[in-house]
Parts: structure tokens; C-alpha cells; sequence
């Protein structure tokens, strides 16, 4: 029988007749490191490697401009102007509707809300936008250059009606709203000896100055206090506009990449950035349509209440008399004061209780199991 | 790559390549299996068992590699025994022992002869070290299986006309 020591030799000078081949490790490294190293022999590539990794390098350079772009530019807005008392808000120029002609939206996610349509009779219902089309946004070379300033109006008026007018001002206030174009978004009324009503219109903020007039001259009702608020928020509509036109750009150049990606990996890491464009877009374009409510509509939330009756005569009490009521004053003051502090001190108590008892028993046990 | 990765690869593949020539009994064949073994490992580097484990865990994917290889290949199946003779380098090295050189190509012939799933055991056992339990993680079978399979190579090879010469010459010393 053959020995073990023959088989170990043998094998051994056998194996001594193959040369390790120089370049073997150099061309194993080379498979395995990512940065190419130079070969002595010429191995065959697959053409999607290289390919691919210039798609993954072009994803790189696109997803830090898209990230720059996105998450730059800053929020600015004019600082507000409080006016009281009958202070105008300023005119301006007064707002004219959104151009959607830059940003048509693609039909997957662009979660825009149309534009509300508003008549005489209040508001009317909504409708898509005309122009948009279920297709690859086209890209405009440049970002479309808007003039367009953006105010956000804000008011609260104080009104004192009439005893038993309250009702009849609150629905004086719905028909302003009716009349001016606006609607009624938010209405609270109190019933009972003493009503009140608070109501929040939405009016065109162009007709929000005349709306105001309006309400100052219902019948009945006298104005307690004014106060109304612009604030110009141009810049930031400007801004998120410009943001969305950069992802939109951004998310199209990305779809081309998408259309030539071959390779599993490709496609799933453009899918990816793709995706997260299209979130930012989502996002910003919430914000623009938001920005855009607060712009087109005027806010006025007017508080309405009953004149109060007469105040009853207050007979005037001698320095005796007083110095007995603040006594009893304090008397019940500081008698709150001390049931104020026993709750917490019952608790902690309590707590110190607690602990105490669990941890004589946890002695106890202890004990007993070490006899 | 990791440097005590690097380094174990390094030091793992000259053997690793010697052991797949005697396999598939090509250096072309082995060279392609052994970097096609070694890439495998790399991909799943994380799971390369913790110390003693790993050379059997790389043997074993080495071996496998050389088994695709081998039973992918047609031209390799329709090598017989004088094909695979003319495929050991026929150079000698003028400087080693003529009696090593003669061994080794007994040895070769005979290897050659033997079928795969026995060549392999062998391989693994007598070339690169590796005791009976390892050489089941690599070959993927019992220790039981690797023991029979051994004992057989060996009563085969003792039996091959080429290394009759040598068991004899082994039992008169």
C-alpha cells in the first residue's frame, strides 16, 4: 500500500511543476479594488462596467447640484405692518392669477391643488388647471422671470352689536363675504343671554380693503377695534418657485439618465434619487400652494358680541368694611395656598413610602435565603 | 480590501493555485477557477468563518470552482489519461532530483487516472494539509465519506501501474 509520506511527497513535487503565475494576485487585486489598476494582460471587460460607472458618476455630479439647488436659497419676507384703527393696508398691485405655464405638473405626484373658482354666490367648487398634460414635463431653458407681488392680508375686527342684533351682524358679515367674492370659512356662535359670534372670511385680497369698509358700516354694530396685517411674502413665492423649476429640471435630466440605465444597480440608484426629488418636489410644492391660498385670499375674523347691559351701582364700602373683605381675601388665599401644597408633598410621601417598604422586604428575602 | 484580508488571500493562493493545477491538471483552467474562487470569497467576505474555519471554508469554494469547471468543460471530460500526461509541463527543471521529478510525474499519471471524486480528497489531504474534518467542509460531505473515499484513492493509486514501482520500492526499504 502506497504510504502517506510518498502521496505528501509526490503532490508536492507535482505541485512544484505549476508556477504561480506573476500577475495572478496583481490581476485578482485589480478585480477587486475599485480604482483600475493597469494590466499586463489584457483582460476582457464587460462594456456595461464602464458604462456604468460613468452613469454612476454622472448620478454623483447631478444629485449634488439637485441637493445644492433644492436645500439652498433662503426665506425672506418683508417685515409685517401692524396698523390700528382704520390703518390701510396697502393697495398695491393687486394680485393676478397664478401663471402655470412654467411648471407643467407631471401626472404621477405632483400633488398641485387647483385653483378654486369663486362667484357671487361663494365658492363654487374646483377645477384642474387647463394645459396639463399626463407626459415628461418639458424643461425651459431659463427660470420665467416673475413680477408678481405677494401679500398676505390679515385682519380682526371687534364688533359690538345692538342687543339682540348679534344674529342679524353675523349674517350681515356672511353676505359681505358672499358679495365681495369671498366665503365664509370658519363661523362659531353663542346662543343664550349673552351671544357672540366669531366668524373668519376669505375674501379676494383684492376686495379685502372694501370688505373691511364693509364690515365698519353694518348697521347696528360699532367697531370696538381694528387691526389688520400685510406681510409681503414675494421673495419667498419667487424663491420655491425657482427651487421647483431646478428639481423639475433636475428630475428630467435624472428620467433621461432612467431611459438609458442598463444595469440593475443603475436603475435602482437613479430610481432612488429620482424618488427623493420628487418628495422635495412634493413638499415644495405643498408650500407654493399654501403660499399661494394665503396670497389670493384675505383672512378677517371679526368677533361679534351683545352690548353689555348697564353696570350695576357699586356702593362704596367704608375703610372698616374693606379692610374686612381683604381680610377675608387673604384668609382664602392662603388657605389655597396650603391645599395647593399638600398634594405634591402627599406624593412624595408617598413615593419615600414605597421605596422604603420594597426595600425592608428585599432585605428580608435576602436574608433569608443566605441562612 | 482589508489588510488582514489582503494578506490571508496572499499567502492562501499560490496553494490554492497548485492545489486547483492538480486537479484539473491545466494551469489555465486553475487560474481561472482559483480567481473566480477568490472573487467569491471576496464578495462574501463577511461570511468567512473566524479562524481554524476559514481554509476550509476557502478550500471548499475553490473546490467547487474547479468542479464547475470541470463539469462545464467537454474538452476537459474527453481528456483521458495520456491527454492529461501531455498536459503536465513537460519541462523539467534541470536543477531538482531527478528521482522528485520521476515521483512527481507518477504521481501526476496516476492522479490523472483517478476519478474526481476521489482526486479531490486527495488533493486536499496530501498537498494542502487539511485533516479529514475540514476536508468535509469542503467537499461538503461526512467525515465518514472523506475517510472511504481516501482509503479508496489509496488502494487505487497503490494499485496504478505507474506507482506499482514505488510501493514497491517503498515496502523492500
Amino acid at each position: 500500500m502506497i504510504t502517506d509520506e510518498l502521496l505528501e511527497r509526490g503532490l508536492a513535487n507535482a505541485a512544484e511543476e505549476y508556477d504561480v503565475p506573476a500577475d495572478a494576485l496583481m490581476k485578482l487585486r485589480s478585480e477587486l479594488s475599485p480604482a483600475p489598476v493597469r494590466r499586463r494582460l489584457h483582460v476582457r471587460m464587460p462594456r456595461l462596467q464602464t458604462r456604468g460607472r460613468w452613469l454612476a458618476a454622472a448620478v454623483a455630479v447631478i444629485a449634488l447640484v439637485g441637493i445644492a439647488i433644492g436645500v439652498g436659497g433662503t426665506n425672506s419676507g418683508s417685515p409685517d405692518r401692524n396698523v390700528l384703527f382704520a390703518g390701510k393696508s396697502p393697495s398695491g398691485v393687486p394680485p393676478k392669477s397664478l401663471d402655470r405655464g412654467a411648471f407643467n405638473a407631471a401626472p404621477r405626484a405632483i400633488a398641485a391643488q387647483p385653483p378654486t373658482t369663486v362667484t357671487a354666490g361663494g365658492l363654487v367648487g374646483a377645477h384642474a388647471p387647463a394645459g396639463t398634460t399626463p407626459s415628461v414635463p418639458s424643461v425651459p431653458s431659463v427660470v420665467p422671470n416673475d413680477s408678481l407681488t405677494k401679500i398676505i392680508s390679515t385682519g380682526e375686527i371687534d364688533l359690538q352689536a345692538a342687543k339682540g342684533r348679534v344674529h342679524d351682524t353675523y349674517d350681515r358679515l356672511v353676505a359681505i363675504a358672499t358679495l365681495e367674492g369671498g366665503f365664509v370659512a370658519n363661523s362659531e356662535t353663542n346662543e343664550g343671554s349673552d351671544p357672540t359670534a366669531l366668524v373668519t372670511l376669505r375674501v379676494p385680497s383684492s376686495a379685502f380693503d372694501a370688505t373691511i369698509t364693509k364690515v365698519r358700516g353694518i348697521t347696528g354694530a360699532k367697531v370696538l377695534s381694528l387691526q389688520t396685517k400685510t406681510q409681503d411674502v414675494t421673495a419667498s413665492y419667487v424663491d420655491l418657485k425657482a427651487r421647483l423649476h431646478a428639481l423639475s429640471t433636475t428630475r428630467s435630466t435624472y428620467l433621461t439618465i432612467l431611459s438609458r440605465a442598463s444595469s440593475i444597480g443603475d436603475i435602482l440608484a437613479v430610481q432612488s434619487r429620482i424618488n427623493d426629488i420628487q418628495m422635495q418636489i412634493e413638499q415644495l410644492q405643498g408650500q407654493l400652494n399654501v403660499l399661494t391660498d394665503q396670497t389670493s385670499f384675505g383672512t378677517l375674523t371679526v368677533t361679534v358680541d351683545q352690548k353689555a347691559a348697564p353696570a350695576a351701582v357699586v356702593h362704596r364700602q367704608s375703610g372698616m368694611s374693606r379692610a374686612f373683605h381683604r381680610s377675608v381675601d387673604r384668609f382664602v388665599n392662603g388657605t389655597e395656598a396650603i391645599v395647593g401644597v399638600v398634594g405634591p408633598i402627599a406624593l412624595v410621601v408617598l413615593i419615600l413610602a414605597v421605596l422604603w417598604f420594597g426595600s425592608r422586604l428585599g432585605y428580608r428575602v435576602l436574608r433569608r435565603r443566605m441562612v | 480590501m482589508s489588510d488582514d484580508l489582503d494578506a490571508w488571500l496572499d499567502e492562501s493562493y499560490p496553494r490554492a493555485y497548485r492545489a486547483a493545477c492538480l486537479v484539473l491538471r491545466s494551469p489555465a483552467d486553475a487560474e481561472d477557477a482559483v480567481q473566480e474562487a477568490f472573487l467569491r470569497v471576496w464578495r462574501f467576505r463577511d461570511a468567512i468563518p473566524p479562524g481554524d474555519g476559514r481554509r476550509a471554508w476557502l478550500y471548499r469554494v475553490v473546490v467547487n470552482a474547479c468542479l464547475s469547471r470541470m463539469r462545464g468543460d467537454r474538452v476537459w471530460r474527453e481528456r483521458g489519461g495520456d491527454e492529461a500526461l501531455a498536459s503536465m509541463p513537460s519541462q523539467l527543471d534541470p536543477q531538482r532530483d531527478v528521482e522528485d521529478a520521476e515521483l512527481a510525474r507518477c504521481i501526476s499519471d496516476a492522479l490523472a487516472r483517478l476519478p474526481e471524486h476521489l482526486r479531490v480528497p486527495v488533493v486536499l489531504r496530501y498537498f494542502s494539509g487539511l485533516p479529514e474534518k475540514e476536508i468535509a467542509v469542503a467537499i461538503q460531505r461526512r467525515p465518514g465519506t472523506v475517510k472511504s473515499r481516501l482509503a479508496e484513492a489509496r488502494r487505487r493509486l497503490s494499485e496504478d501501474p505507474a506507482l506499482m514501482a514505488w510501493t514497491t520500492l517503498e515496502v523492500a526499504q
